[in-house]
């Protein structure tokens, strides 16, 4: 059968295979031929013709023995020989041999590892890291293997060994994060950021380093950090924090100050608060856009000279919107829910 | 199938360890990876067991799913090495081959508007489809029905792209040929 006979093009085209080219071949070769043209539309008609829906109780059902089969951790766990219908073509002996069917599974997983390594190359156990990405308006907690508590805020990705290995344990962030670490003076714990590492043996911590803002800020809680920043193979101490501080890392300069701040506020959201402490209303819409998945306009700019402190647990968005309007001369409007446009009340 | 789909319920189950996700999966795979599975062990209880063990590794292995670069491909290959291993151990020696491979029905309703083909014809069809060659029957049974790309039936039969092409062909040849005899298939003005 020859590359471009009307058959293969045929099938490439009801496959959705078929390139631009393809069609092209093929329309000409059915105008030529109204006998082609009127199978090509029967067999498109057959095709396209509906598949009986497949009952989902089946799947259902199954689904209920998966979970029984997960939960129970036994892969072993077989049923009884009578309840296998193998068919009569299979030797009825061979039944016996199910003794060792546990052997098989294994068998068989290792011959899905074998082709994971062939086809899925990036399936390779060699692949320890695991990321946790928040979209807005999600957060999570995770507990790494070390025992060390991370509580992941909105908007935030966090990448992490399955499983420590060695004396370090180092972790990325890209976003806010608070860190309960479990302390081992063996192994420092180290947060990589895009700029700055924060190294520390065992104390909690929080750190804000979403690529939007102009600062990546780590706040101490207990316990005592070392902020350094890596340059060419060396690494720099930057500066050493103590409870209740700040460093705040300027992207454009470089520079970091430390400020004395309560700590509690910087970590609160961790435990559903949202916390503005003299925020400037550019900082209050980038939370506000993160904590409840929005998007916030800000239509005139005069609105930017407002900063507000203002602590909310567990209040929906148009409640903080109406406390917005009420503390300065401002309005709102919603938009499909998610957009919101914030201007100056007339 | 749509990929996109299926990896953004594959990130559900590794960023969230979501049941749901999970079940959804397996709800989307179920049939199509039995009908598979049996093709080649040709046991209901069997190739339920094998679909049942996939999966099972799949939520064992949760956090490794997203480095899995083609899903789709993925449960499938998984579904057929898993079969092959079974038969592997029932029969002593190996036995699989495309070539011996039992599919069930490909199926096809006609709809309402196809109501110019005759009972007869409908039969026809069906009886051609039921006696293509096993290799050509499943395989035109995973592009059509389980909606696979010819790339990826490639990667799970281990098959090159060209043979897929070329066996669609055939399929359709012969399908088209089943038309001839019938009267009602003529030339006819466009509507």
């Amino acid at each position: 059968m020859f590359k471009n006979d009307f058959w293969r093009l045929a099938g490439r085209k009801l496959a959705g295979e078929a390139t631009d080219k393809d069609l092209s071949r093929l329309s000409g070769l059915t105008d030529r031929d109204p006998q082609k043209a009127e199978k090509l539309r029967i067999l498109n008609d057959i095709w396209k013709s509906e598949i009986p829906e497949t009952d989902l109780s089946v799947s259902k059902t199954a689904f209920e023995k998966l979970k029984v089969q997960i939960e129970s951790g036994q892969r072993d766990s077989y049923p009884k020989k009578e309840n296998r219908q193998v068919k009569k073509s299979i030797d009825f002996a061979v039944i016996y041999k199910m003794a060792a069917v546990f052997v098989v599974i294994l068998s068989a997983f290792l011959g899905i590892y074998k082709l994971s390594q062939k086809t899925f190359k990036s399936f390779a156990p060699t692949e320890k890291y695991v990321e946790r990405v928040n979209s807005k308006g999600v957060k999570a907690c995770i507990i790494l293997s070390d025992g060390t508590t991370v509580w992941l805020n909105a908007d935030s990705r966090l990448k992490y060994p399955e499983e420590f290995k060695g004396n370090k344990r180092e972790v990325y962030l890209e976003g806010e994060a608070f860190f309960d670490v479990m302390k081992n003076p063996n192994a420092p714990f180290i947060v990589k950021t895009s700029e700055i590492e924060i190294k520390v043996l065992g104390t909690s911590f929080n750190v804000s380093c979403y690529p939007d803002e102009a600062n990546v800020t780590t706040t101490l809680v207990r316990g005592k950090v070392i902020i350094q920043k890596e340059t060419n193979k060396s690494i720099t101490t930057e500066a050493c924090l103590m409870p209740n501080q700040s460093a705040i890392f300027n992207r454009k300069d470089k520079k970091i100050i430390l400020k004395k701040v309560d700590s509690r506020i910087n970590s609160s959201w961790k435990n559903g608060k949202l916390v503005f402490s003299d925020e400037s209303m550019e900082e209050v819409v980038k939370k506000l856009e993160r904590w409840y998945n929005v998007k916030i306009v800000l239509k005139d700019k005069e609105l930017k000279k407002y900063s507000y402190t203002a602590s909310f647990e567990g209040e929906s968005m148009e409640k903080v919107l109406k406390l917005l309007e009420i503390s300065a001369p401002i309005t709102y409007t919603i938009a499909r829910d998610t957009l919101i446009t914030l201007m100056r009340r007339k | 199938m749509e990929e996109l789909k299926i990896r953004k319920i594959l990130s559900r189950i590794v960023i969230d360890d979501d049941q749901a996700a999970f079940q959804e999966l397996f709800e989307l795979f179920y049939t199509r990876l039995l009908s598979f599975a049996n093709s080649i062990i040709k046991s209901d209880s069997l190739a339920e067991e094998i679909v049942l063990d996939v999966f099972t590794h799949v939520w064992q292995n949760r956090s490794q799913l997203n480095s899995i670069a083609r899903p789709v491909s993925y449960l499938y290959v998984a579904v057929k090495n898993t079969s092959i291993n079974y038969l592997e151990r029932l029969n002593e020696r190996p036995k699989f081959s495309l070539e011996n491979i039992d599919i069930n029905t490909v199926v096809f309703d006609c709809s309402p508007e196809m109501e110019y083909i005759s009972t007869e014809l409908q039969e026809n069809i069906h009886k051609v489809i039921e006696t293509l060659p096993p290799k050509c029957k499943l395989i035109f049974k995973l592009i059509r029905e389980d909606g696979l790309k010819y790339a990826q039936v490639a990667e799970i039969l281990n098959i090159s792209i060209n043979t897929i092409d070329c066996q669609i062909a055939i399929a359709l040849k012969r399908i088209g040929k089943a038309l001839d005899v019938d009267p009602a298939v003529k030339p006819r003005k466009k509507k």
